[in-house]
């Protein structure tokens, strides 16, 4: 038994989704940073003082690679945040529910050491 | 004392909850942007005397249709143009092929050409500014004139 009633599969999973999450986050320092106007994208003004060769398709779809693989790494992470912690999140309404119902409120959740 | 900390600690747990939701929301907000937005891209260009802009590289092997406007703020100069084509940056031909029309009624234009320098076509009032062959593979602006000029290249493919 873990010192917060965490056993270590459950905290493992909840680090490994904190890191997903973070992942995705930082995912989106590595785009190309195009700004989005009047229904287009725009070459930022650092790239085009740079006076670096702009490849329009590639610079495109690697914005939007990025910012998709940013979008799922982030939202998997927070479903697997979300289902790591619903216990603590939703602990205490559900014990009361148990209570008021009689039901043991023992945790059923492998995770969670009883 | 453990009350008060259990007290702090729950509403903490809710907070960092709701900041986890909140930016998964944002980011999925900002990644749908570009899944959604059409193929086109702006060049915003700033030349000065004699100069070039950075290589456009349009996608290979379909016509790239290409908007070009001069609006002249930088120089608050009278010289605002525009002009249109499509160009196909051929894989086949080793060289960009295109097709348009010159700024301020100069005609037509039609070319193909892998040699750096090679006029494609004025886009300014004066026809002192220019997209010109950087290479086989892209174009870039050029300003022959003796202000520094901006506007944009806009390529829709």
């Amino acid at each position: 038994m873990h010192q917060n009633g965490l056993s270590w599969p459950h905290r493992w999973r909840s680090v490994f989704f904190w890191v997903l999450f973070a992942t995705g986050l930082l995912t989106q320092a590595f785009s190309p940073h195009l700004k989005i106007k009047n229904n287009g994208f725009v070459v930022p003004p650092s790239l085009v003082s740079s006076g670096a060769e702009v490849q329009t398709l590639e610079l495109v779809a690697r914005e939007r690679g990025i910012q998709f693989l940013s979008a799922v790494l982030t939202l998997g992470g927070a479903i697997g945040l979300a289902l790591c912690y619903r216990e603590v999140l939703l602990g205490r309404r559900s014990t009361q529910r148990d209570l008021a119902s009689g039901n043991n409120v023992a945790s059923d959740d492998p995770g969670i050491v009883k | 004392m453990v009350r008060s900390s259990s007290n702090f600690v729950r509403p903490t747990q809710f907070v960092l909850a709701a900041i986890v939701a909140v930016v998964t929301v944002a980011i999925l907000a900002h990644a749908a942007q570009p899944l959604a937005t059409p193929n086109r891209l702006s060049y915003p260009y700033k030349v000065a005397p004699g100069a070039n802009s950075g290589p456009i590289t349009p996608a290979s092997n379909i016509p790239v249709m290409i908007l070009a406007d001069q609006i002249g703020t930088d120089c608050d100069c009278d010289n605002v143009g525009s002009s249109l084509m499509t160009v196909v940056n051929s894989s086949n031909d080793h060289e960009l092929v295109w097709n348009g029309f010159e700024s301020d009624g100069g005609g037509l234009t039609e070319g193909f050409s892998p040699s750096a320098g090679t006029h494609i076509m004025y886009i300014d009032f004066s026809h002192v500014v220019d997209l010109e062959v950087s290479n086989a593979t892209s174009f870039h602006v050029h300003n022959a004139g003796s202000e520094t000029y901006n506007g944009t290249v806009t390529l829709i493919w």
